[in-house]
């Protein structure tokens, strides 16, 4: 008896949570939502169109922090998946694209790894984007012209590393692909999934 | 995976032409887990689950609100390397004559995609119930977290989680088979906590007499700390 009325208790408990909670949640917060193409600034959508020729799907995302807001448009183009970043206003600040690890130079894989040496025993890459930034003329001449002039390139790596312990890193290195600096990532908490 | 894929399709068409004369229950199903992480690769894990039962075909009194079942659970966690985890687990279990306890190993793989977090988990578990057959078990689930806000899930947004678990038990010299669906609306409310409201359906009863169904309305409190 003592049981089925704590459980009861227990119930009204876990309702009643959720409910203040609706409430009370305070907590300062980074997020991106998915947006729709008409609530993105002209000059964000002018200058898609003027650099990606043809561009079918386009998904645009608006990101909010307390630095204020930026857009970010993702899509395929022409097999590679592509992240374009532009501020409030709609001007581009920066493309990244993922790309395989052959894509990247020999000699500039042979200095990022020279780096994963010093620094790890083990090394999992999770990803690999070549990310370009420079002016909005300059980036558009790039990417519908071939362009490099002003284009300033760097590699945004996430990978897996052990020292004495694994952990989950990002990681940037120049065009040369000399390190530049890493941040650690944070695995969401999977509880709901993994018990 | 060809394999686990007949087999799901296998259950549900067993499932679509049981016989009309099956048992089946409802009710409610509410859950809380607590994570406490004790260092970068270690964490605990408690969880207690609540069953009630209010509705059973068996019965003639309906509706009802009979206490089913209250589980009591710790885990041991380890992460072997990010998003791969491997853990040791207690559990008991309070019903009405079936007081039992369990011991579980687990292994997890989460695959982070762009838009998607996949996760597979691997359990076998011993049951120990007093004047009955020990248990043993083999489980796999695998379960889906689907963003409904953008390309991740952040605070204060929702997210759907989709899970499907087959259950591989062997206990005096029988074997049976159990299949989970579940489905659930989840909202992370902060770092820490999320709530998910859904069902959870469950059929048993493939290979032994007394194929049976329960439905729950299952509502889930997550805290980490």
């Amino acid at each position: 008896m003592r049981i089925s009325n704590f459980l009861k208790t227990l119930f009204l408990f876990i309702l009643s949570f959720g409910l203040i909670h609706f409430c009370f949640s305070q907590e300062k917060i980074e997020k991106e939502s998915r947006i729709r193409s008409s609530e993105v600034p002209e000059p964000a959508k002018e200058w898609l169109c003027d650099s990606f020729e043809e561009l079918k799907r386009v998904r645009w995302f608006l990101e909010s922090s307390q630095n204020g807001i930026s857009y970010e448009a993702k899509f395929h183009y022409k097999g590679d998946y592509h992240s374009v970043e532009f501020n409030s206003s709609g001007i581009v600040e920066d493309v990244e694209i993922e790309i395989r690890q052959s894509r990247v130079p020999k000699e500039v894989w042979n200095e990022i790894s020279s780096y994963f040496d010093a620094e790890f025993d083990q090394v999992k890459i999770e990803k690999i984007q070549i990310q370009f930034s420079g002016s909005i003329s300059d980036l558009e001449d790039f990417f519908d012209e071939n362009d490099r002039e002003g284009i300033l390139s760097r590699y945004e790596i996430v990978f897996q590393g052990k020292s004495s312990s694994w952990g989950l890193w990002e990681a940037l290195f120049d065009s040369t692909g000399k390190f530049i600096s890493k941040i650690k990532v944070k695995i969401r908490p999977n509880d709901n999934l993994v018990f | 995976m060809k394999v686990i894929l007949v087999l799901i399709i296998y259950l549900i068409i067993t499932n679509a032409t049981a016989q009309e004369n099956q048992t089946f229950f409802t009710g409610i199903f509410p859950e809380v887990s607590l994570t406490k992480k004790i260092s970068d690769v270690n964490k605990l894990n408690f969880k207690i689950e609540n069953q009630r039962v209010l509705f059973d075909n068996r019965d003639k009194e309906n509706p009802q609100f009979t206490h089913y079942r209250t589980d009591l659970m710790m885990f041991f966690d380890h992460s072997v390397r990010p998003g791969v985890s491997m853990a040791l687990g207690i559990f008991h279990r309070f019903q009405e004559n079936e007081n039992s306890n369990r011991i579980i190993q687990q292994f997890a793989v989460l695959q982070r995609m762009r838009n998607l977090r996949i996760n597979h988990r691997i359990r076998t578990d011993q049951t120990f119930t007093r004047n009955d057959d020990l248990e043993l078990r083999m489980r796999y689930r695998i379960s889906g977290e689907i963003p409904l806000q953008g390309k991740i899930v952040d605070p204060k947004e929702f997210y759907l989680v989709i899970s499907e678990e087959l259950i591989f038990s062997y206990k005096g010299g029988d074997f049976e088979i159990e299949n989970r669906v579940a489905l659930a609306l989840g909202k992370l409310y902060n770092s820490r906590e999320k709530l998910e409201w859904g069902v959870d359906y469950r059929t048993d009863g493939f290979i032994q007499d007394g194929f049976r169904t329960r439905l729950w309305g299952k509502i889930s409190y997550f805290y980490n700390f």
